[in-house]
């Protein structure tokens, strides 16, 4: 079984940046592309328990705020030590003004 | 078989060298040999634990070496080169011969000179094995003396503060992480540890420890039950310099990382490397460390390396990170820009316009984005306006995309 879950307004988050959303005890990184498109993953970076809310979004890469992993976060590969990990990515749809992420049980 | 890789060291910075050479297509034999018995590990955590021990964090899951053919020696040391033959020397007995030779030794820990201290049975941190035995050894209520108030000094004051020992930092400087930072920040930080009952003496040195009291050059005397060393740290140039190979302050190599001898390179903590219009540096840094291994395994696999990035390193210390990138006192001119959360960063620019250093310490990790950016800034040789750079209500970032 699977959910939406509503995470925010669509202009919570500006373009090219991230937010922090958490849902019961998980949490999750919310980006908005430079292009306006909006997508989900896991919020800690797979190497240090990071929030990576906290990180440098810059066109489809985020940088881990502490030891600079990278990811791409369209995909949630990582791109770049001491990121090896990829990082999980949920379904991310827009309702109206509402950005909405699908997490599966 | 065809020789191939062979790596002196199975650190952060050895391991990726290993692995930027296989992932630019090196398809010869790459043997990566290691001192210690762990699986490589990270050392960063082994001064900061957010529990009651030392974590043991490998930098690459186990099955990476021999997914990627990468065979991987632990606990052996390499005994002795020999240049003409090229090959190396294990401690086991075997000679394994290189095509390139990779010199990724590390640093240890700068002793105490004899006497320096007398009483003085210090302990140092380098290994994982030494950090457990810090945490076996003191316990909550421990008095604890720690010479030295650079990073390491710092890091293990904060974490064994917060397991409840009472933490005393002598510091021979006017001011701790005097060769790192610029005073505010170090300011921020001397706060900080008063603040959670750290004890810091700075321009003081210890003249004497009896019986668990250590006597202040200040002449002050405090309880001193297990005494750490932090002093900064020595290249481990023995292999090199044995090997005819010149060192000063780290093994001497070129913009390439390749030593005298064209076949064996050194990179990381061992190496002093020439810096573009300052002269040469040894570095001390976790991301030196991997990004020069990196730069070394892209050229012994013959490929095009990618650029070095500025240094960087970090620091954390009771729930606050301190990140700076760039080199110290290359800049002429200071701007302090202060965070909305709480904390600061200190951008130095040069007297063309471009950032040379910036340092920056907060809460959490508020610091790291605007670090990042600066990286870029610096990076891309922009020129930014110092009245913006301090400015809190100008985003880095908008500085970064208007040049």
């Amino acid at each position: 079984m699977s959910d939406w879950i509503d995470v925010c307004a669509t202009d919570d988050i500006e373009e090219e940046d991230v937010i922090r959303f958490d849902h019961g005890a998980r949490s999750f990184a919310i980006y908005h592309s430079p292009e306006g498109e909006f997508f989900a993953t896991d919020g800690l970076c797979t190497h240090e328990q990071v929030h990576l809310a906290d990180g440098l979004v810059m066109d489809h890469i985020i940088e881990c705020p502490k030891h600079n992993g990278q990811f791409n976060y369209t995909t949630g590969k990582a791109t770049r030590l001491p990121a090896c990990d990829h990082l999980g990515t949920y379904p991310v749809r827009v309702e109206g003004d509402r950005v909405q992420i699908q997490l599966s049980e | 078989m065809t020789p191939g890789i062979v790596i002196a060291g199975a650190g952060y910075c050895g391991v990726c060298a290993a692995r930027a050479a296989r992932e630019a297509g090196y398809d010869g034999q790459i043997t990566v040999i290691g001192d210690d018995p762990e699986w490589p590990y990270e050392r960063p955590p082994l001064s900061k634990w957010d529990g009651v021990a030392p974590r043991l964090q490998p930098i690459f899951a186990e099955d990476w070496y021999a997914g990627n053919n990468v065979d991987l020696r632990r606990g052996i040391r390499v005994t002795g080169i020999d240049r003409a033959a090229r090959t190396v020397a294990l401690g086991t007995g075997e000679v394994l011969q290189y095509a390139h030779l990779l010199l990724a030794t590390g640093a240890s820990p700068r002793r105490l000179h004899a006497n320096a201290v007398p009483g003085a049975r210090p302990s140092y941190l380098r290994s994982y094995s030494d950090a457990q035995m810090l945490a076996q050894g003191i316990s909550a209520g421990a008095d604890v003396l720690i010479i030295g108030g650079g990073f390491i000094g710092l890091e293990l004051a904060a974490t064994l503060a917060a397991r409840k020992a009472f933490v005393h930092v002598v510091e021979a400087q006017d001011r701790i992480l005097a060769r790192a930072v610029p005073s505010d920040i170090s300011k921020m930080v001397l706060d900080l540890h008063l603040d959670r009952g750290v004890t810091v003496h700075t321009g003081t040195a210890v003249d004497a420890i009896n019986n668990g009291v250590a006597f202040l050059s200040s002449g002050q005397s405090v309880r001193a039950e297990h005494v750490i060393v932090g002093i900064g740290s020595v290249p481990n140039t023995d292999l090199a310099v044995d090997a005819g190979l010149r060192a000063d302050n780290g093994i001497s190599v070129n913009e390439r990382f390749v030593t005298q001898d064209p076949d064996i390179f050194a990179a990381g903590d061992c190496c002093n490397v020439p810096i573009a219009g300052a002269g040469r540096a040894r570095f001390e840094s976790w991301q030196v460390a991997g990004d020069q291994g990196r730069f070394a395994g892209q050229v012994m696999a013959g490929a095009r390396p990618d650029p070095l990035s500025p240094p960087w390193f970090w620091s954390d210390q009771f729930g606050h990170s301190l990140q700076v990138v760039g080199q110290p006192s290359m800049g002429t001119q200071t701007v302090l820009r202060r965070l909305p959360q709480g904390g600061m960063i200190a951008i130095e620019t040069r007297a063309d316009g471009q950032i040379a250093y910036a340092a920056g310490f907060a809460p959490g990790n508020a610091v790291g984005r605007d670090i990042k950016i600066i990286q870029r800034l610096m990076d891309g040789g922009v020129v930014a306006d110092p009245t913006l750079l301090s400015d809190p209500d100008t985003p880095l970032k908008a500085i970064l995309k208007r040049r």
